[in-house]
């Protein structure tokens, strides 16, 4: 056995301690000085110089009844990590020993060990800007949140620090003040209201909205003070905002959409009519773009689509509409101009613009395009906006076919 | 003179081996080198000499080796004032704890205590309260020394206590 042992120990990562059922130190590995961290020599209490059996004592011992074996992984000494394992053995003797092996892991483990504290150290950076996040977040709520008390005359009772903070004044000038000083609703009182609508100006000037809760106060049934907790909306507002400006607008090019379009022309017809007066809109067909789309694939031809209507967006006066009413074709609503020789003279310059702006694809493609462009002008050509729109696609059926 | 083991504790990232440095070599390190595995530490007590266990901390994707908890004569139970989740998982330590050495003593370090909390004495109070076995919960913080010694000392009354009683 120990000759085995010593030439394992010589051979490989493996040391050892020997010791008997008084743990005294029976044998060692020669090299075992170099990872235990007392000094060892034989008869000497085995725990001075393998702590790792300290408190193991009684399951040591039933290892002589039969007991499995007892197995620590990776206990780090020094910067090496070894496994643990006791053992009992007859000695030559016939006395029962026990054996303690530390043996070295190898490579793969410590890349193991690297690899979990790698992952436990990210873990923790994570949970811990995590909280962070939270309570930037409560902070910020709480600064929104704005609440006060009012009597039943609209007289300020008590107020929190987001409402001194929002208006950067102090508490005691907010006690004692109407609400209406601070907050400007319809009404200004809350009677059988259980949400109301404000708006407040605050110290930067901006205006912000708020959806406030009316909380009543009784006692023995006789309301006498409202809570009011108020809430920002004003980011609601720009949801709103963004969703009225996606019903009118196309998407990828941002433009106006048809339905924009033909609610602009109808108001068009309607000022015409009061004023007796007329106006024209051009359709722009972006020709030959299908070939785009197969040459350069769909991406490219969505390229070309924004360009087209940013060039067109910088080309037209402030009041005059640019849209995107189908795939490839663009509209330009001209806000009163109805003369001949103006209308001619714009075209001619929309057709320019195609030929002076073609597309940079990459640096070794350039896409190049022209408009097939149609007029259509009311009362003229039609009386209302989608028969104006049928005229102008009849037209360009025309243009197309002809060339 | 006698020996024993004690076993830190807790999740990961709790500061387990910060105690264990604090209270060994009264150092500290602002770096966080997760322990893997198991490191072995002794530390003169008067009569006492006590071997601490500063063991892998418990994370989601690997639980607490229970083999490094036997023969245990105590425990301390480390959490992190700043991480409620830390705090949560006391009760499942302390489950975990009895399940390998029942009854054995715990105290309870609510560690980094320097960094800004919400711990209560009542939560202190219903800390103490989840087990019988629990000798002290007490806010720590490896980083300035605040109660660390203490702690050990606490544990150590108990334990020499419960060893003299029984021999």
């Amino acid at each position: 056995m120990n000759a085995i042992s010593k030439l394992l120990s010589q051979k490989s990562n493996i040391f050892y301690i020997v010791f008997d059922k008084d743990f005294k130190t029976m044998e060692f590995s020669p090299t075992i000085e170099e990872i235990i961290h007392d000094e060892i020599e034989k008869g000497l209490d085995v725990r001075e110089s393998m702590w790792e059996l300290v408190g193991l004592e009684e399951k040591i011992l039933k290892l002589i009844e039969g007991d499995d074996a007892i197995h620590f992984p990776m206990i780090l000494k020094g910067a090496t990590y070894y496994d643990l394992d006791v053992e009992t053995f007859f000695s030559a003797k016939g006395v029962k020993l026990f054996i303690a092996y530390l043996i070295k892991k190898n490579k793969e483990s410590l890349s193991y060990v690297a690899t979990i504290k790698e992952i436990n150290k990210k873990s923790l950076i994570y949970e811990t800007e995590d909280k962070k996040n939270q309570e930037e977040q409560y902070k910020l709520i709480n600064k929104r949140v704005i609440n006060f008390n009012v009597d039943m005359n609209g007289m300020i009772t008590s107020a929190n620090d987001a409402f001194a903070y929002f208006f950067d004044i102090r508490r005691d000038k907010i006690l004692g003040e109407h609400f209406s000083n601070f907050f400007k609703a319809r009404d200004s009182n809350f009677n059988d209201k259980e949400t109301i609508i404000f708006n407040a100006v605050n110290k930067n000037d901006e205006i912000v909205s708020f959806h406030a809760n009316i909380i009543p106060i009784s006692r023995e049934n006789v309301i006498y003070e409202n809570i009011i907790i108020c809430q920002d909306i004003s980011s609601l507002k720009e949801i709103e905002k963004e969703l009225v400006f996606a019903a009118g607008n196309d998407s990828l090019t941002g433009v106006a959409n048809r339905s924009q379009l033909l609610d602009k022309m109808d108001e068009a017809i309607i000022k015409s009519k009061n004023l007796n007066a007329s106006f024209s809109a051009c359709f722009i067909d972006l020709e030959n773009f299908k070939l785009v789309n197969s040459d350069y694939g769909r991406h490219a031809g969505d390229m070309l689509l924004k360009h087209v209507a940013k060039i067109l967006s910088n080309f037209v006066r402030k009041n005059d509409m640019v849209a995107r009413i189908s795939g490839n074709e663009f509209a330009i609503l001209f806000d009163s101009i109805s003369d001949t020789q103006g209308i001619g003279v714009m075209l001619e310059r929309i057709k320019e613009l195609a030929i002076k702006n073609p597309l940079i694809y990459t640096k070794d493609d350039v896409i190049k395009f022209t408009f097939n462009i149609s007029l259509v002008s009311y009362p003229k050509d039609a009386n209302n906006a989608e028969k104006l729109i049928k005229v102008a696609d009849k037209m360009m059926c025309l243009k197309k076919r002809d060339s | 003179m006698i020996a024993y083991k004690v076993v830190m504790v807790g999740d990961f990232g709790v500061g387990k081996t910060s105690l264990v440095r604090r209270f060994v070599d009264n150092s500290f390190s602002e770096d966080y080198l997760s322990t893997i595995g198991v490191s072995i530490s002794k530390k003169s007590l008067g009569n006492s000499t006590v071997m601490l266990w500063d063991i892998e901390g418990d994370t989601e994707f690997k639980p607490i080796f229970k083999q490094y908890l036997l023969g245990a004569k105590g425990f301390i139970i480390v959490a992190d004032v700043t991480r409620k989740n830390s705090l949560e998982s006391i009760q499942k330590h302390i489950e975990l704890c009895h399940s390998i050495v029942s009854g054995a003593p715990i105290c309870v370090a609510l560690n980094k205590s320097d960094a800004p909390h919400a711990i209560s004495e009542e939560t202190i109070k219903s800390l103490k309260s989840l087990s019988p076995s629990i000798v002290e919960v007490l806010k720590t913080s490896a980083k300035n020394g605040d109660a660390v010694l203490e702690i050990f000392y606490m544990l150590d009354k108990n334990v020499s206590q419960t060893i003299k009683n029984r021999s």
